[in-house]
């Protein structure tokens, strides 16, 4: 089987020209320009068409832009191209006697989106809830200083009116008892005040 | 009629001087008054989605006055030229003329509404009034009328009382002897005051700022600024910033014909509108402010010879406004229906008042241009000379209010007791009352 994954990794260097970043398992990573390929190598003597179906769907669940499963070519009549081709997973077959020759890619596999990562809802709730807070103390600051400025002219005007007033006040008196000096020194007032 | 304290009068006489261009209005207790322009805009030929957006009461009357008001409502009405009525014209409002006389009646309703009174111990104004000496009788029952309508809806009119605008700018200047030369931008009425004004020595000029107007328009139109010229601002821009009043108009012209650069002058209108007086024409900076003062020269012949100004005689009821008198002749003329006996008292203090009388000397002039009071000396002397030694002239204190303050302290010292005598044209007439 170590043929096998020896032909694999040359078609996909060398005939693809992808270019290999590590090998974990059966999980092999690549990177195809700036994307990223996961291919799963799955050679065994015997397939059970359950185990292949598990390989599948966690080849779906890594972090890729595209995914494949290799396989050898006897395991191929166990695998249904439709729910490949439903799924965008890629298919390769390999068949050890032939060399490289017996690498074929069977179904190219499709560009998927990420899979989202894994959200920590917990953080984001608590980042959401601080940003809140701070911007609910900085609105009642605002409106603190708002609303204690507008009491403040408030008092002030009326602190203002009422002095006015009371100089008003003052000062009516004062005409009250002699008139404005423009009127009491005016010599029409006597003379039209005769005419009655 | 029971007599108002002096608190009372000292709180609730409210003054209306009814101007041509200008009505001042505000009780004895502003400083200075509100000012508005005499007019209104009728709301004739109104589009019928306008009408939805004007308010019901401003709808029903079919006119708005105030400065504000007005404007507001400018671009609501078709036809702006026909519908905006100036409702006096040299301080008088036609018989006949019911266009001017709604206005003058929505003013006098706009004027008093100005000031509510919330005072319980509030009777009603007691509304003093000056209007302009030449105005007829029926224009004293008019207001009066006026009046009786407006109270007869808000209760808020106690008495009201008339005096012409000369008499009111004496009371103002604190002067009992003295004549009142006021001079508008229609015309210039002379009035002799002596503890009353003298009716029988009044004398009208029919010519005043508007005449200066018409001289700046005629030079601006032949220095080839015709386009401009025809705006009435550019006109009264350039005429305050150019016209000279001069000395003597022989020797200024002469002397502005052979030094021109000393009288070339600039007017910046805007900043793309600039107006230039050039050498061949300075001299013509001398006839802006001769025109007011005497226009029998010969260098005003060739204007009105073409018609391009019209000095003429005209008639308002029985006073006729002379055209061409010249204002010397005209204060000698008023002087003569003074008693000999004061005549020297009311010559001594000759006082000027209104725009028509406001001319600067440029520094550097002052050996050809000189200011009104100058003028009237020099043309007094010109005369007369034993007269002219003994004539006191000068300008009111403040020329836009005057009228307004004395109408304030006439309505304040005049008693109730005097009841309205259409015969001396004196007294308060009491709203609601049987005079």
């Amino acid at each position: 089987m170590e043929l096998a994954r020896y032909l694999l990794i040359r078609y996909l260097t060398e005939v693809l020209g992808f270019k290999l970043e590590s090998e974990r398992g059966d999980d092999l990573a690549l990177l195809d320009g700036a994307n990223r390929v996961s291919v799963k190598a799955y050679f065994a003597d015997i397939y059970e068409e359950a185990e292949i179906y598990k390989k599948i769907n966690e080849l779906l669940q890594q972090d890729c832009d595209k995914a494949y499963i290799a396989l050898a070519k006897d395991a191929l009549p166990l695998v249904d191209p439709k729910h490949l081709k439903a799924l965008g997973v890629g298919l390769i077959s390999v068949d050890p006697s032939r060399g490289l020759e017996g690498v074929e890619l069977r179904m190219p596999a499709r560009a998927r989106p990420r899979p989202a990562q894994q959200v920590d809802l917990s953080k984001i709730l608590g980042a959401v809830n601080a940003a809140v807070a701070e911007a609910v103390s900085r609105e009642s600051k605002r409106i603190e200083e708002e609303v204690f400025k507008k009491l403040k002219s408030y008092v002030d005007k009326a602190l203002e009116d009422v002095r006015r007033e009371l100089a008003a006040g003052k000062a009516e008196q004062r005409t009250e008892q002699r008139g404005p000096p423009s009127i009491a020194e005016n010599e029409w007032v006597k003379l039209i005040r005769r005419r009655g | 009629m029971a007599e108002l304290s002096d608190s009372y009068r000292l709180k609730y006489v409210f003054g209306i001087d009814f101007g041509t261009s200008y009505t001042k209005y505000g009780p004895i207790t502003l400083a200075e008054p509100n000012v508005v322009q005499t007019r209104g805009l009728f709301l004739r030929d109104v589009p019928e989605s306008v009408k939805m957006r004007i308010p019901p009461d401003v709808l029903s009357r079919g006119l708005v006055v105030g400065d504000e008001e007005v404007r507001n409502y400018l671009s609501s009405v078709r036809d702006v030229q026909r519908n905006m009525k100036y409702p006096l014209k040299d301080g008088i409002a036609r018989r006949d003329d019911e266009d001017a006389w709604s206005v003058l009646r929505e003013l006098a309703r706009y004027v008093l509404a100005q000031f509510p009174v919330a005072d319980p111990e509030f009777k009603g104004w007691l509304v003093s009034m000056a209007l302009s000496a030449l105005a007829p009788d029926y224009m004293y029952r008019g207001f009066f009328d006026i009046l009786e309508k407006i109270s007869a809806e808000s209760k808020s009119i106690y008495a009201a009382t008339v005096l012409p605008q000369p008499l009111a700018v004496a009371i103002a200047e604190n002067a009992v002897n003295c004549v009142i030369v006021e001079g508008g931008h229609g015309n210039i009425q002379v009035a002799p005051i002596s503890y009353a004004m003298i009716r029988e020595g009044l004398v009208a000029l029919n010519r005043g700022g508007a005449e200066a107007n018409a001289v700046t328009r005629e030079v601006l139109k032949d220095m080839g600024y015709g386009d401009v010229a025809r705006e009435e601002y550019v006109v009264e821009t350039v005429k305050r910033a150019v016209g000279l009043v001069p000395r003597g108009l022989g020797q200024a012209i002469a002397a502005a014909r052979s030094n021109p650069d000393k009288f070339t002058a600039k007017v910046r209108l805007s900043p793309i509108v600039e107006i230039e007086i050039p050498k061949e024409y300075a001299w013509t900076r001398f006839l802006i402010g001769e025109i007011v003062f005497n226009p029998r020269h010969e260098e005003f012949k060739s204007y009105i010879d073409q018609s391009r100004i019209r000095i003429e005689d005209a008639v308002i009821g029985d006073v006729t406004l002379y055209g061409e008198m010249d204002l010397a002749s005209a204060i000698i003329s008023s002087l003569r229906s003074v008693s000999v006996e004061v005549q020297d008292r009311v010559a001594s203090n000759v006082i000027l008042s209104g725009g028509a009388f406001k001319w600067d000397v440029p520094a550097g002039l002052e050996e050809y241009a000189v200011n009104s009071v100058e003028k009237i000396k020099l043309m007094l002397g010109e005369v007369n000379r034993e007269l002219a030694a003994k004539v006191g002239v000068r300008l009111v204190k403040e020329p836009q209010y005057s009228a307004w303050r004395g109408a304030v302290i006439y309505g304040y010292a005049l008693p109730l007791s005097l009841k309205w005598d259409n015969i001396n044209k004196e007294g308060w007439y009491i709203i609601g009352g049987t005079s």
